[in-house]
């Protein structure tokens, strides 16, 4: 049995966006009207119409993380220059299910739990030097 | 089957159905922007609302469009409660939005109307042309950011421009100009418009033309005049 | 098939995997604990250090429910109870890790189990009488940080698959009478009575489906992500028990998007049931076939919502849909549908083994049972919990959790309220939490301390509800958004009395016009902390935030006679704000942010708030 919802994510995970060419290929192999597709896409958080950088960092704004402390970490971010870098995408989330480590913060795929602003300013600087590597996250490696 | 049920305190016997439509043929004057009879219940205005009581429960609010008629129903249409969550609906529709029925329902609550978008996001345009089997519209985003557009905000060729859409909206928010479907400053799609072979008006659109598979394009007059010729011509035979 | 010979070949598989599963579990091993919490931890890193030696087996385990002494790691040994430690570094060695206590592996389950005579300790402390562990009564949880989630055979050994044999040989009226007689109430939130769920989907006719909501997308509740990495198993034989009862064929597994590993590992289960006859076509012999497809969410909090989830599922945008019909006269497909939360399918099989009177014997009148909490924020002890349902929350907070200095408890999630400290005596049950204007909701319980604005919270909350709100119904869609500007308004010391009369205004229009259940509850945190802080409000419409939270109602510096020059404030600083200064260090007031970051981390408190 095959679900829009599957299919799409399986793109988004491929890709990290939808591609319009994908998109029009599913609405086609399910028979469902493409503007129902775009609704879909623009709709649900996971997925994006455009590319996502090389590195993806997550940062946790679920309750617990914000009582941690994860507020701040958007700023470091930003002082980081990270949010304004092409070659990353930040994206804040609200909850990977691990709020007793708070505050969570996901970077490539790879959860890092009671982060500090410190620790982050150590962390985010050696992806800039790892540019050139592709990660994704090592969920596939459990 | 007639049911029986109280409304406001009198008696009537009326047909199975929805509540909205029942108190609508009865005459009374229930604001409703997202309902039609055709599409079916949707729920996003929230402004049918009325007091139900039924089977020795208390009274509850309820949108009439989603509930249907049952026998020993007492109904309210009027009342402090009503008059105030209406109100508020009504109040976060002027405050966002601008058209001739939001202007209309916020006299009644004597609100000022500040917005200035006309689309209230009531649904009907979407939904008619899903039910068509169309589809060629629908809404993108999510919460506050969400809009009615065509697929990646470029002109779909999946429109006909049959105006179904145009002919349902409560606030001319979605509406056709020049060849172009618009809501806002969007153009949903852009047409080609074929005139009447008789007199020249502008009657119907490339594309609605080629699904409908008619032979000639003639206006509605001259399609009058042109069977009444046909018919008086043959009766002179 | 004649049913005595069904029934003695099921006994028999039964009997074989229940044997390997005793030798697995209560033999020699070393369990970590690797479910995502303890993943965050560095469990993982722990357990490639430990497999180092091939001497020893060591086996990965789902929540112990502990998870501030994650990474957690037991070891049965020469026919000795398990040993746990807590904390463990990758870079001790197992022995010199602090010990929490010890614990027979049967003994958190409330089934009557088959299982060797273990040797307990008599020099360490034992897990029961833990704070943290002394309180719970384990049913949903029974399994969790046990057994390996993927191992069939640890699974009947803990008595699973036992209930769906007996099930099986009853009627499918029966069975929905034993889960209507047991009080059990949808875990999800709404706490609607399940058997008479089952009952009302049992009656109608055609094609049935049963669902799992494992959406949960409460932020700092992951009840449902701990039972299905951890236990897994005891999902779908719950689900494969309701399909038997209401006549459904076919059921789904909604799991959110952001849970990858319970994605993964249900999927896995529902592939080694089918190898075994426990799902899939004439399951155990009989004539009932049942399938489980998994389905994933794509990151909606709407889509708990359960017409939403079908919509989800039935390849559209998640949006509510009308109610009346329900799901269970006419749901995914237009078909009579039972959508039940995943803590409230894993009840169902000890249900079924124990009967509904032991299941009823717990709880209060009204809230039968256990319930699994969430509890995070300002606790000592934090992590998942599963207590009686009765049970006091200053008990949970202040016994279980070793809470100090609580100000208020958030309860039920995004869309629950905030309980004030001095009303903490009430008894964790459905009707009582909502007297207080807070919900059970999910199980999420956020300690908050008196650090915490109670206006930010409800501004998180507010915004929180704002982004995910799908957008189809005004009130939802527009109050919400008129709600958050007020607020923030008011965060920034621009708050007027009259702003707090329009935001109770707005929250009854939105909670009693909206369409879902979403919209209805949206305004809770809101409510509650308007009526049990309403000072703090009035506090910040004069431009005062005590807790110093509100970024713009507060200042920063540095007092140079207390500064050390140690730098950990600078270290610390997100905007790059603090520079040294002739030893010392200055906050550059243009590029300071407010976070208070350095507040926070300065030992010789020479960081002045004001």
């Amino acid at each position: 049995m095959k679900f829009l919802i599957n299919s799409l994510l399986e793109i988004q995970n491929k890709h990290g966006y939808l591609p319009k060419d994908e998109m029009e290929r599913i609405s086609v192999e399910f028979n469902v009207p493409i503007s129902r597709i775009y609704s879909i896409a623009t709709f649900y958080n996971a997925f994006s119409l455009k590319p996502v950088g090389k590195h993806v960092i997550h940062v946790c704004k679920g309750t617990a993380c914000v009582m941690g402390g994860s507020g701040v970490f958007e700023d470091t971010l930003k002082q980081l220059g990270i949010l304004d870098d092409e070659d990353f995408t930040y994206q804040p989330i609200r909850c990977f299910g691990a709020c007793s480590l708070a505050p969570v913060v996901v970077i490539d795929g790879k959860v890092y739990g009671k982060m500090t602003v410190s620790r982050l300013k150590k962390m985010v600087p050696k992806l800039f030097e790892d540019k050139d590597k592709t990660s994704k996250g090592d969920e596939d490696a459990r | 089957m007639a049911i029986k049920i109280e409304v406001d305190g009198k008696n009537y016997e009326v047909k199975k159905g929805k509540l909205l439509d029942v108190l609508i043929d009865l005459g009374f004057d229930i604001p409703h922007l997202c309902y039609h009879k055709a599409i079916g219940s949707y729920g996003a205005c929230r402004l049918c609302l009325v007091e139900v009581k039924e089977n020795g429960d208390g009274w509850r609010i309820v949108t009439s469009c989603s509930t249907d008629v049952k026998e020993g129903m007492k109904v309210r249409t009027k009342s402090q409660r009503i008059w105030e969550l209406r109100k508020g609906v009504v109040e976060l529709l002027a405050n966002h939005t601008s058209s001739e029925i939001v202007k209309e329902l916020a006299s009644l609550y004597k609100i000022e109307v500040k917005g200035d978008k006309k689309c209230v996001l009531c649904g009907l345009c979407v939904n008619v042309c899903n039910l068509i089997g169309i589809s060629a519209i629908s809404f993108e985003n999510r919460g506050v950011e969400r809009r009615v557009n065509a697929p990646f905000g470029i002109p779909t060729e999946f429109c006909v421009g049959c105006l179904a859409c145009t002919n349902l909206c409560p606030t001319g928010a979605i509406r056709f100009e020049n060849g172009k479907l618009m809501v806002g400053d969007r153009v949903l799609s852009e047409h080609k418009l074929l005139r009447c072979v008789r007199c020249g008006k502008e009657v119907l659109t490339e594309r609605h033309y080629e699904k409908l598979g008619v032979k000639d394009i003639l206006c509605e007059n001259c399609k009058r005049l042109m069977q009444a010729e046909k018919y008086f011509n043959s009766k002179q035979l | 098939m004649r049913i005595r010979i069904r029934h003695q070949k099921g006994m028999k598989m039964l009997d074989k995997l229940k044997e390997k599963g005793i030798d697995e579990l209560y033999g020699d091993r070393i369990a970590v604990g690797t479910s995502t919490c303890g993943v965050a931890a560095g469990a993982l890193e722990v357990l490639e250090v430990l497999a180092l030696d091939d001497t020893k087996n060591v086996v990965e385990v789902g929540c112990l429910g502990f998870c501030s002494a994650e990474p957690l790691v037991y070891v049965q040994e020469d026919g000795k109870a398990a040993l746990v430690y807590r904390n463990v570094k990758k870079t001790e060695k197992i022995e010199e890790a602090e010990i929490l206590g010890w614990f027979y592996p049967w003994e958190f389950s409330p089934l009557k189990l088959e299982h060797p005579e273990l040797e307990g300790y008599r020099e360490c402390p034992r897990l029961i009488e833990h704070p943290f562990y002394r309180k719970q009564v384990k049913i949903v949880l029974r399994n969790c940080g046990i057994i390996e989630p993927l191992s069939i055979n640890q699974y009947v050994a803990m008595g699973g698959y036992c209930a769906l044999q007996k099930v099986l040989e009853k009627k499918p009226e029966d069975v929905v009478e034993e889960v209507k007689k047991s009080g059990l109430r949808g875990r999800g939130g709404a706490g609607f009575p399940t058997g008479l769920k089952w009952e009302i989907a049992r009656k109608n006719e055609g094609e049935k489906y049963v669902i799992c909501n494992a959406d949960e997308g409460d932020p700092g509740a992951y009840m449902d992500r701990s039972v299905l990495e951890g236990d897994p198993f005891s999902v779908i034989e719950g689900m494969t028990i309701g399909a038997y009862a209401i006549g459904a064929e076919l059921g789904f597994v909604y799991v959110r998007n952001e849970y990858p590993l319970a994605v993964k590992r249900i999927e896995k289960v529902i592939e080694i049931a089918k190898k075994y006859g426990f799902l899939g076509k004439n399951i155990m012999n009989t004539d009932f076939s049942f399938d489980i497809h998994v389905v994933r969410g794509a990151g909606a909090f709407v889509c708990g919502e359960e017409t939403a989830l079908i919509a989800s599922i039935e390849g559209y945008i998640g949006e509510p849909r009308i109610r009346p019909p329900y799901p269970a006269e006419k749901g995914l497909w237009g078909k009579p549908t039972v959508i039940n939360n995943v803590e409230t399918w894993a009840n169902i099989s000890p249900i079924i083994l124990n009967g509904w009177k032991f299941f009823a014997s717990l709880g209060t009148e009204k809230s039968k049972g256990t319930k699994v909490f969430s509890l995070v924020g300002k606790v000592k002890n934090s992590g998942l919990i599963e207590v009686p349902m009765g049970i006091s929350l200053r008990e949970v907070v202040e016994e279980i959790g070793m809470a100090e200095n609580v100000k208020a408890v958030q309860t039920g999630g995004p869309t629950g309220g905030c309980v004030p400290k001095n009303l903490m005596d009430v008894a964790v049950d459905y009707e009582e939490l909502t007297k207080l204007g807070s919900i059970m909701g999910s199980g999420g319980m956020v300690v908050l301390d008196n650090a915490t604005c109670m206006v930010d919270v409800a501004k998180y909350f507010l915004e929180f509800s704002k982004i995910e709100s799908c957008g189809k119904c005004v009130p939802c869609r527009l109050g919400l958004a008129e709600m958050v500007d007020i607020i923030e308004r008011i965060t920034k010391g621009e708050g007027s009395l009259n702003d707090l009369e329009e935001l109770e205004r707005l929250a009854d229009v939105v909670a009693n016009t909206s369409l879902c259940g979403f919209g209805k509850t949206a305004p809770n945190p809101l409510l509650t902390t308007l009526r049990y802080f309403k000072e703090e409000y009035e506090e910040h419409i004069k431009g005062v935030c005590l807790a110093g939270i509100c970024r713009a109602l507060v200042r920063y510096r540095i007092v140079e006679d207390k500064c050390t020059g140690c730098g950990l404030c600078k270290l610390n600083c997100p905007a790059d704000a603090i520079e040294e200064v002739d030893e010392v260090y200055k906050i550059d007031d243009k590029k300071c942010i407010k976070c208070g970051s350095c507040f926070n981390v300065c030992k010789f408190e020479a960081v002045e708030r004001w």
